[in-house]
C-alpha cells in the first residue's frame, strides 16, 4: 500500500524573546490511505502547527515532507497551491466561510474554483450537505447558522473536491453530542468508502477513539499513545430510561429511608427549573394577553365610536336643498334640510355653515349670503322629521354659464360638524357637501327659455332643478 | 418539595383559555341603512329628452286592463284630458308619491281623467295597490312601449294628454311645482303645500326606480 503522506524529522521553530521555541520538534509520521490518525494534546502543544506543516500551509525549518510521492518542499508556491486545492481538504479551527455566500455556494466553492462544471459541483455539494444533516439549510447564509452548523458546512467544503487527505483541526468543536456523532459517522463512512486518509487534531476523546492511531503531542514532540475508550454515545444516553435507584439504598447515615420516585414524577433541579420556566412563561403570557386584550378593547371602543360617528355623518344624516324660491329682483329664498334617518340614535350638528357660488366663465363666483335672523350656525339636534335651515341670497349676474339655457348653475357648499352629544365632546366628524342646482333666470319668460332650448310649446319648464348631492 | 407541575399545567390551561377569550375578532361591517330613500333629482338629460317628446300623439297606443283585456287609447274616456302617471310596483318612490297623486287626482277629477301606468304584471299591480291601501285606476303598459316611445324610463314621471292623443306636457319627475304646473294647465287653483297629504313632497322634480321594460 502506497503512503499518502510521509513526514521525516519535521521541525518548526519560532523565535522568542527568551530564546527560540520548538513548536514542532523532529516529528516523523506516515499516513496510509484510509487511515485515521488523531493527535491529542493540550492547547499550545503544537498540534495546529504540525497540521499546518503536514498540509504544506507552513514551511518547516527542517525535515522532509512527501505527499503521494511528491516532495512538497521542492514545489513552487503555485504548484503547491494547485496540489493542495485538488488533493487535500482542510478544515481549520476558524470556519472561514464566505459571509456573502449561501451554505451551498460555500460548499461548492472548491469545485468551482478548480474549474469543475457548476452542475456537478453544486450537485456534489448538496449531497455532502445532506449527508452532514444540512440539506434543509442549503440556502442559509453563514450568519444564519449556528457554530455547529457552520462547522458542518466547512467540512462539506473540505470534502467537495474529493481529496485523498483530509486535515482537520478540532472538527467537532462547537458541536452538540448528537451532531458530533453524525459527523464522526460521516468521516468513518468516507474513510471506508473512499480510503480517505484523515489527520485530525482534537481535544475530544470521542473523535480520538475512532482513530486507527492516536498520538499525544507535548512540547512539540509526538508520541504514540493508547486509544481512549469510546464514551457513551449521546443517543444511547438519551435513550436511557429507568428509575434513579435500582433498589432502595442501604446503610445510609440518615435514619429516614428515601422512597424512590416513580419514573416521570417530579424530581431533581432540572425538572424544577423546567416547571418554573413553564410556570413563569404561562404567567407572562397570561399577563401579556390580558393587557393586550384590555388595550385592544379600549382601542376597539375608540374606533367603534369613531365609526359610529362616521356612519351617522354619512348614512344617518341626510341633508339637501329642500326648496328654492325666487322672490323677485334677484332675491332668492332657500331652505336646506337636515334629517335623521334613524330615530333610535340621536345626534347633533354644529352648523351648517353655507357658502353660495354661481358659475361664470367656467369659474365659481361667490354670492353674498344673507342669513335670516336667528338662523346662525348653532348646535342643533337632528331629528327624523326634516329640520329646515333657511338662507337667502341675491343673484342677478350680467353674465353666467348656461349649462341649460336660461338657468343659473349654482353651487351651495355646506359644512357641518357632527357629534353624538350636544356638548360636541369626544369624536367629532366634519362633513362637507356640495349641492348643485339650476335656477331659472327670473329675467326670462318661460317662452324665452323654451325657445332658447329648442323645446316645443307647452313643454315643462321647472323653476329649478336639483342635482344629486356630491 | 411539592411538585409545581399541576400549577404549571393549570396556568398553561388558563393561558389557553385567556387566549381563546381575548383573541381579536374582526368586526363585520355595519349593514347599509335600508331606510335611505332611493329617489333622485331628475337628471337634466331626462328634462331635455322629455321636452323633445312633448307634442307627440299616442292615440295609436294600446294598454291592458288588469283583467288582461287589451285597451287601445280609443277605448279610454274622451270627455276630458288624461293624466298618465308612470309607476313601478317595487319602487319605494312610487309608494311614497302615490298619496300626492291621489290627492291631486281627487282635486282635479272634474278637469282630467287619471290612470296609473305600470309595466308590471297584474298581480304585482294588485300588490302595489294593497300596499298603498287604495285602488287607483291602473293600466298595464306591456314592455313599456308607451313609456319608451315618450322617453320615460323612471317612475314618478307623468304626462298630460289631450283626448285626441296629443301629449301636451311631460313632467320629468314629481314635485309640488310639477303638480301645480299641471293644475295650472287644467285651470285649477294650486295645491296648498300645507295640505297634510302633501307633507314631504319633493320641491324639485324627483324620480324613482327605472321602469322594467
Amino acid at each position: 500500500m502506497s503512503v499518502v503522506l510521509s513526514a521525516r524529522n519535521l521541525s518548526r521553530i519560532y523565535p522568542a524573546r527568551r530564546g527560540s521555541i520548538a513548536a514542532v520538534h523532529q516529528v516523523s509520521l506516515e499516513i496510509q490511505p484510509g487511515e485515521f490518525v488523531a493527535v491529542c494534546g493540550r492547547s499550545g502543544s503544537g498540534k495546529s502547527t504540525l497540521m499546518a506543516l503536514l498540509g504544506a500551509l507552513a514551511l518547516p525549518d527542517g525535515g522532509t515532507l512527501h505527499f503521494e510521492g511528491i516532495d512538497l518542499l521542492q514545489l513552487s508556491p503555485p504548484k503547491l497551491a494547485h496540489l493542495r486545492s485538488r488533493r487535500m481538504g482542510f478544515m481549520l479551527q476558524t470556519n472561514s466561510l464566505l459571509p456573502g455566500l449561501t451554505a451551498l455556494d460555500n460548499a461548492a466553492l472548491p469545485g468551482l474554483l478548480a474549474g469543475e462544471p457548476q452542475k456537478q459541483a453544486y450537485s456534489r455539494a448538496l449531497a455532502l450537505l445532506t449527508r452532514l444533516g444540512m440539506g434543509e439549510r442549503w440556502d442559509a447564509f453563514p450568519h444564519e447558522l449556528s457554530g455547529g452548523q457552520q462547522r458542518r458546512v466547512s467540512l462539506a467544503r473540505a470534502l467537495q473536491h474529493e481529496p485523498s487527505l483530509l486535515l482537520l483541526d478540532e472538527p467537532t468543536s462547537n458541536l452538540d453530542p448528537l451532531a458530533e456523532e453524525e459527523i464522526l459517522k460521516v468521516l468513518q463512512g468516507l474513510r471506508d468508502e473512499r480510503k480517505l486518509a484523515i489527520f485530525a487534531v482534537t481535544h475530544g476523546d470521542q473523535l480520538a477513539s475512532l482513530a486507527d492511531r492516536v498520538f499525544q503531542m507535548s512540547s512539540g514532540e509526538l508520541s504514540l499513545t493508547a486509544k481512549p475508550s469510546a464514551p457513551a454515545s449521546p443517543s444511547s444516553l438519551i435513550d436511557r430510561r429507568g428509575p434513579v435507584f435500582e433498589k432502595p439504598p442501604q446503610n445510609l447515615t440518615t435514619q429516614e429511608t428515601p422512597t424512590p420516585a416513580p419514573v416521570g414524577e417530579w424530581r431533581g433541579p432540572a425538572s424544577f427549573f423546567l416547571a418554573t420556566l413553564i410556570l413563569g412563561a404561562a404567567l407572562l403570557f397570561s399577563a401579556d394577553r390580558i393587557i393586550a386584550w384590555s388595550q385592544g378593547r379600549q382601542l376597539w371602543a375608540k374606533q367603534e365610536k369613531k365609526r359610529i360617528t362616521e356612519e351617522i355623518a354619512f348614512r344617518q344624516l341626510r341633508a339637501d336643498v329642500e326648496s328654492i324660491e325666487a322672490m323677485g329682483n334677484g332675491n332668492v329664498r332657500a331652505n336646506l334640510f337636515l334629517q335623521n334617518y334613524d330615530s333610535s340614535r340621536g345626534f347633533f350638528v354644529l352648523g351648517p355653515s353655507l357658502r353660495i357660488f354661481y358659475q361664470a366663465d367656467g369659474h365659481w363666483d361667490s354670492v353674498p349670503q344673507e342669513t335670516p335672523e336667528g338662523s346662525e350656525a348653532k348646535i342643533q339636534e337632528v331629528v327624523p322629521t326634516k329640520t329646515l335651515i333657511p338662507f337667502q341670497f341675491k343673484l342677478l349676474p350680467s353674465k353666467y354659464d348656461e349649462l341649460i339655457r336660461g338657468y343659473f348653475h349654482i353651487r351651495i357648499t355646506s359644512n357641518m360638524v357632527i357629534s353624538e352629544t350636544r356638548e360636541a365632546k369626544g369624536d367629532l366628524f366634519e362633513r362637507q357637501d356640495d349641492y348643485y342646482i339650476y335656477l331659472q333666470d327670473p329675467r326670462l319668460t318661460v317662452e324665452e327659455i323654451r325657445r332658447r332650448n329648442g323645446w316645443v310649446a307647452g313643454s315643462v319648464v321647472p323653476p329649478w332643478i336639483a342635482m344629486p348631492a356630491h | 418539595m411539592k411538585s409545581p407541575w399541576p400549577i404549571a399545567l393549570f396556568l398553561v390551561a388558563l393561558a389557553a383559555l385567556i387566549y381563546g377569550f381575548t383573541r381579536p375578532v374582526s368586526q363585520p361591517p355595519a349593514p347599509l341603512n335600508e331606510k335611505i330613500s332611493r329617489r333622485h333629482p331628475t337628471p337634466l338629460s331626462d328634462l331635455q329628452t322629455l321636452n323633445q317628446s312633448t307634442g307627440q300623439n299616442i292615440s295609436q297606443s294600446v294598454f291592458r286592463h288588469l283583467d288582461g283585456q287589451l285597451t287601445p287609447w280609443s277605448s279610454l274616456p274622451k270627455e276630458k284630458p288624461l293624466v298618465l302617471v308612470f309607476f313601478s310596483h317595487d319602487c319605494d318612490c312610487s309608494l311614497e308619491f302615490a298619496k300626492y297623486f291621489t290627492l291631486a287626482m281627487k282635486n282635479s277629477e272634474t278637469k282630467a281623467g287619471w290612470y296609473f301606468v305600470f309595466t308590471d304584471t297584474p298581480a304585482q299591480i294588485h300588490t302595489f295597490m294593497n300596499k298603498i291601501g287604495t285602488n287607483l285606476p291602473s293600466l298595464q303598459d306591456p314592455d313599456s312601449k308607451v313609456g319608451r316611445r315618450l322617453g320615460i324610463t323612471k317612475s314618478g314621471c307623468f304626462i298630460l294628454a289631450q283626448p285626441d292623443g296629443l301629449v301636451s306636457a311631460i313632467w320629468p319627475g314629481t314635485s309640488l311645482a310639477s303638480l301645480n304646473d299641471l293644475f295650472s294647465r287644467l285651470r285649477l287653483p294650486p295645491l296648498s303645500p300645507d295640505l297634510p297629504d302633501l307633507s314631504g313632497i319633493p320641491q324639485a322634480p324627483t324620480v324613482g326606480c327605472p321602469l322594467q321594460p
